[in-house]
């Protein structure tokens, strides 16, 4: 019981600092008379961004394609791709040493190339944001799948388990809360990622809007736009994380 | 009754490998134990009681080690009785499983061994009763004291019905009250199921207090020091303050201290 008032009163703190943080930003625009072309109040934000619903939506829709598709992609492949080196027990620990090397590189900057090779249609964005949660998902997944407890594995040889057994019971379950940890993450590195890859060029999509309404200084689609692409991933971090929730019920989040 | 032992181990010595020379763990350790009895080992820490535990267990040595001398297990090779599923362990960590509520961590091993689904339920809820854990039964392992953790893992070690139970110092991290809680409810699941166990342990009270038998084990190379038997009636709650209980303690401690030294 006390748990439950504690968490309404958490939501509650964070709906109020952003109501104050907004009250804020609306007022001292006038008080310090900031021009238009650096910051537009929060009101005019609104305004435009119901007005201009159906256009930013549409932006908005291609891009959220590129960032579902690729992280659905990404993650399943990072997932089997680690399932298959864990099979070969031996090799795999040192390949994650060797994929973690891979992700320090900023995937991101591939985009430029890519576009260079395959075009900038949407399947170039889908292949980024793929690539860029494979590897935290193969890393997280290889990592956890190949450690395991040293009691635990007694008990498991006391009972002669089978390699089968120790994967479905102990291995799978006990990497369940990091790898779905690691999807969420990914959620949030998709959206960037779309986003950003978007700025290289494309033929669609929400950050190509967002690119040439700033041309067009036209700051109240392009702050609407990222107002739409935060209720966007509010949306989906939140999902995923109920998700979380729900399949991993021993955890405390 | 038939007369093969519980455990029988003769002239038994481990070495370990390492840093150029070799180790010498176990040396010439000796002793045998009749099946249905309650025995204990103590020796001061790092004495090898780990390795003999391993040994016993059927387990491989964390380091590579050379063993000479012979085990015998329920008259089997240590391994074979464990294939045979005749050894139930009980370790320091109750290593629960954190995702499984109680009833499905004691159903573990049953799983592995594809008990039926009936057979599974029908033995869980017996040993869930045995350990008076009904009301536990959809606890998970983090909601559980750690007495009562363990006592799942004694539930799960007796999940399959072995006849020896290795115990390797289970209740090391509880305090004294809640220990000799626990002390109590493993001698009332012995007597109800008549189980051998082997207990190791570095508390001199524990030993006295559980044991038909204790074995104390020198320091490194480890043999068996003394051989104490604890004739003292069970249920024990009743003469932990007589003075025959404190000539035992005294008596094991006496040997302990030679054997450290």
């Amino acid at each position: 019981m006390k748990q439950v008032i504690k968490k309404k009163y958490t939501y509650l703190i964070s709906i109020i600092t952003v109501i104050v943080f907004l009250f804020l930003w609306e007022i001292s625009l006038n008080i310090f008379n900031i021009s238009r072309a650096v910051l537009i109040k929060p009101t005019e934000i609104l305004i435009t961004a119901i007005s201009e619903y159906d256009i930013i939506l549409t932006e908005l829709f291609y891009t959220a394609k590129e960032i579902i598709l690729g992280w659905i992609i990404g993650n399943s492949l990072g997932f089997l791709v680690a399932i298959i080196i864990y099979q070969k027990q031996n090799i795999a620990r040192n390949l994650v040493n060797t994929f973690v090397l891979i992700n320090s590189v900023p995937l991101i900057a591939l985009s430029a190339i890519l576009g260079g090779i395959m075009g900038t249609n949407i399947d170039q964005k889908i292949l980024i944001v793929s690539l860029i949660v494979f590897f935290p998902m193969l890393i997280t997944a290889l990592s956890q799948l190949t450690t395991i407890e040293d009691d635990h594995k007694d008990l498991l040889l006391t009972y002669s388990a089978s390699q089968k057994d120790i994967f479905k019971k102990i291995l799978l379950p006990k990497s369940l809360p990091f790898i779905l940890n690691s999807i969420k993450v990914g959620v949030i590195t998709a959206i960037f990622t779309a986003i950003t890859a978007e700025f290289f060029g494309g033929y669609g999509g929400i950050g190509i809007f967002i690119l040439s309404k700033k041309g067009l200084y036209n700051l109240p689609l392009v702050w609407a736009s990222i107002f739409y692409i935060a209720i966007f991933g509010t949306i989906f971090y939140f999902s995923v994380e109920a998700l979380q929730k729900k399949l991993t019920p021993w955890q405390k989040l | 009754m038939d007369n093969i032992k519980a455990i029988e181990v003769k002239k038994l010595s481990a070495d370990f490998k390492g840093g150029g020379k070799d180790l010498n763990v176990l040396s010439n350790i000796n002793f045998t134990i009749s099946k249905g009895s309650f025995n204990c080992i103590i020796g001061p820490s790092g004495c090898g009681k780990s390795t003999l535990f391993r040994l016993l267990s059927g387990l491989p040595t964390r380091d590579s080690c050379k063993i000479s001398g012979s085990i015998r297990v329920l008259g089997k090779k240590p391994e074979t009785a464990s294939k045979h599923r005749e050894i139930g362990l009980v370790l320091q960590k109750p290593t629960l499983l954190e995702w499984r509520d109680v009833q499905s961590n004691i159903a573990l091993p049953l799983e592995i061994m594809e008990y039926t689904k009936e057979k599974q339920k029908e033995k869980v809820s017996k040993l869930l009763n045995l350990l008076d854990l009904d009301e536990y039964s959809e606890y998970r392992p983090s909601e559980l004291s750690g007495g009562m953790q363990q006592k799942v893992s004694i539930g799960r070690a007796l999940a399959y019905d072995p006849e020896l139970l290795l115990m390797d110092e289970p209740f090391g991290a509880l305090d004294e009250i809640n220990r000799r809680k626990m002390n109590n409810e493993i001698i009332k699941i012995w007597r109800k199921t008549k189980k051998t166990i082997l207990f190791i342990t570095h508390s001199i009270d524990e030993a006295v207090y559980l044991s038909q038998k204790v074995m104390v084990l020198s320091k490194k190379p480890s043999t068996i020091h003394k051989t104490i038997n604890i004739d003292l009636q069970y249920p024990r709650e009743k003469i932990e303050n007589s003075s025959t209980y404190f000539k035992y303690i005294k008596e094991v401690r006496g040997y302990l201290n030679e054997a450290s030294y």
